[in-house]
């Protein structure tokens, strides 16, 4: 009578086993993708940035310019022919069009609708109704980095 | 009875600040503004006359007009018997008269060190000035568009040449159609220049650095541009598509045929802000002015130019519609941006090097527009994809916990069925 009620609930019982264990062993597989994806995250956004590498020294001979990407703006580093550092935005104050850096007047000029402004940024000619912002240029270990706040 | 004494005393103070009596004494002021108020002549021209900025430098009424301004109590040693006085000036002696301060680099120093002076010189240059020496006292002097009796500093709004105002004050001659009969030329451009790209910024933007009709035809020289400099005028905004089209093999054959330039495809005062369709060969592109029905090279070169572009927008508006998609379901996608601007900007000097009719320019331009748009749309398809990931993982998870509910259930009822067997 004992062995007749034990066999079906034993296997009744191993049953439920086998189902229990296959939903804990789904449970923890589907806990890898997000667990993986937490610690491998995506390619970072470049959204907030404070300083950027924008590349070494041989890169920057006097009297030339280089477009960078700082964050979701693009900057214009300038290499003055005394050998000085400028970064300003990229970005025309008047329509939004980029700059560039005119090495013999040693000038920013705006080519959409003739805006220039000197090396400091500043507008002096043409539409651009506002100045450029300004960035800082530090050179370190002949890197040169270009930054929001100077670089302690 | 104090408190309206008070009172009295204090509506006086301030009806006399407030008069325009004038602090100068002026014998010439003082008479005409009784006499235009006796008059009633409707027009008082001396209305503004303190603000005028040449009474405010020290000048009066007697150093353009003459006449002695002390002589209060006789019209005759005011004027009539005074060796000096003028009186009205005629239209045709007013740039000399004015020119007799204004041409005078040393004068003109005292009230501004950089100061120009070749007003006059460059007016009879003009064609206002050239039919004023042929005796015709229609055309525009200096007072037409400075204003008389009231003439305030070009920089000041109140001034008829500030730039907001020259359109207007151009327009008082050139949109009267009767008042330019004579002349035989247009009289639509104001109406024209109020509906373009400029008219619209400097109008109704009030974008000061917008042109006015100065800005292309001169101040006081004033001329329409010839043909051969139409590209250099509106090249002192728009340098590069300038440059580009004066080096393009088009020119020659412009100046030629004696097209104007830049005018012959975008139109002059009526200047619409361009579209692409101006290159659209199957709906009335620009070229077919010229080009009539012909194929061959202009129409492949206008079709390239054409679908080129149309293809870097298309490119340009997947990519914006995806990263929309994406940022709706609220992906950050914030680093997408960059390329999609620089994407913008590509466009925008692709259309520029349409100006040198060179399709190897052209395709070298639009290069880093397509590379720039292929990132914005891959991004955003990565995002949109990772979100799809998100919410397919989701469900298989929200599937295999509520599997793993029911097992625990049946678990749990299976140790009750245990434990009342144990108990019986």
């Amino acid at each position: 009578m004992d062995k007749l009620t034990k066999g079906p609930e034993t296997s009744r019982r191993r049953f439920i086993d086998i189902l229990l264990g296959t939903g804990l062993f789904m449970w923890i597989s589907s806990l890898i993708y997000p667990i993986s994806k937490y610690l491998v995250p995506p390619k970072a956004a470049i959204l907030y940035v404070n300083n950027v590498e924008a590349g070494t020294m041989s890169e920057f001979p006097p009297s030339s310019s280089k477009i960078i990407r700082f964050g979701r703006k693009p900057v214009i580093i300038v290499r003055q022919r005394n050998g000085k550092f400028s970064a300003l935005s990229a970005t025309c104050t008047h329509l939004d069009c980029t700059v560039q850096f005119k090495a013999d007047t040693e000038q920013i000029w705006c080519a959409c609708h003739n805006g220039y402004y000197d090396i400091t940024g500043k507008n002096i000619s043409g539409p651009p109704p506002s100045p450029l912002a300004q960035y800082i240029v530090v050179v370190k270990d002949d890197k040169v980095i270009v930054a929001l706040e100077e670089l302690t | 009875m104090k408190f309206s004494n008070v009172s009295l005393l204090i509506l006086i103070i301030v009806a006399v600040a407030s008069s325009n009596t004038p602090l100068t004494k002026d014998a010439c002021i003082d008479c005409h503004r009784q006499l235009d108020e006796e008059q009633d002549v409707g027009e008082q021209i001396l209305k503004n006359v303190f603000q005028d900025i040449h009474l405010q430098v020290g000048l009066s009424c007697a150093d353009c007009h003459g006449g002695n301004p002390e002589a209060y109590d006789d019209e005759d040693e005011a004027m009539w018997d005074n060796p000096t006085f003028i009186g009205a000036i005629s239209r045709r002696d007013q740039p000399e008269i004015c020119g007799s301060c204004h041409s005078d680099p040393q004068f003109m120093r005292q009230y501004s060190a950089s100061v120009q002076t070749d007003q006059v010189d460059q007016y009879w240059t003009s064609q206002h000035g050239k039919d004023l020496l042929n005796g015709n006292d229609k055309v525009a002097t200096c007072t037409n568009c400075h204003g008389v009796h009231g003439i305030y500093p070009v920089k000041d709004p109140r001034s008829p040449v500030y730039p907001l105002n020259v359109p207007s004050t151009c327009a008082q001659c050139h949109n009267d159609a009767e008042y330019m009969s004579e002349f035989n030329i247009p009289t639509d451009q104001y109406y024209l220049y109020r509906t373009s790209v400029h008219g619209k910024a400097l109008l109704d933007r009030q974008s000061l650095t917008a042109p006015a009709c100065n800005d292309c035809h001169g101040n006081h020289g004033a001329l329409p541009p010839d043909v051969v400099h139409i590209a250099d005028i509106c090249g002192t905004c728009h340098v590069n598509n300038s440059q580009l089209f004066q080096k393009s093999h088009l020119n020659n054959i412009f100046l030629k045929k004696g097209f104007g330039q830049c005018e012959a495809c975008h139109g002059n005062h009526g200047v619409k802000k361009p579209s692409d369709e101006y290159l659209n060969w199957e709906h009335g592109a620009v070229c077919l002015q010229c080009h009539g029905n012909t194929t061959g090279n202009p129409k492949e070169l206008a079709d390239l130019f054409y679908h080129t572009i149309d293809s870097l927008k298309g490119q340009i508006s997947l990519a914006e519609d995806l990263m929309g998609q994406a940022e709706q379901k609220g992906m950050e996608i914030s680093d997408l941006y960059f390329p999609l601007e620089k994407s913008q900007k590509v466009l925008i000097q692709t259309r520029t090097s349409i100006h040198s009719f060179n399709k190897d320019l052209l395709l070298e331009t639009v290069k880093d527009g397509f590379i720039a748009t292929d990132e914005a749309i891959q991004g955003a398809s990565l995002a949109l994809t990772e979100f799809d990931q998100r919410r397919k993982w989701l469900f298989i998870f929200s599937l295999i916990i509520t599997y793993l509910i029911v097992v625990v259930y049946f678990k749990i009822k299976d140790f009750d069925r245990r434990h009342r067997n144990k108990n019986k």
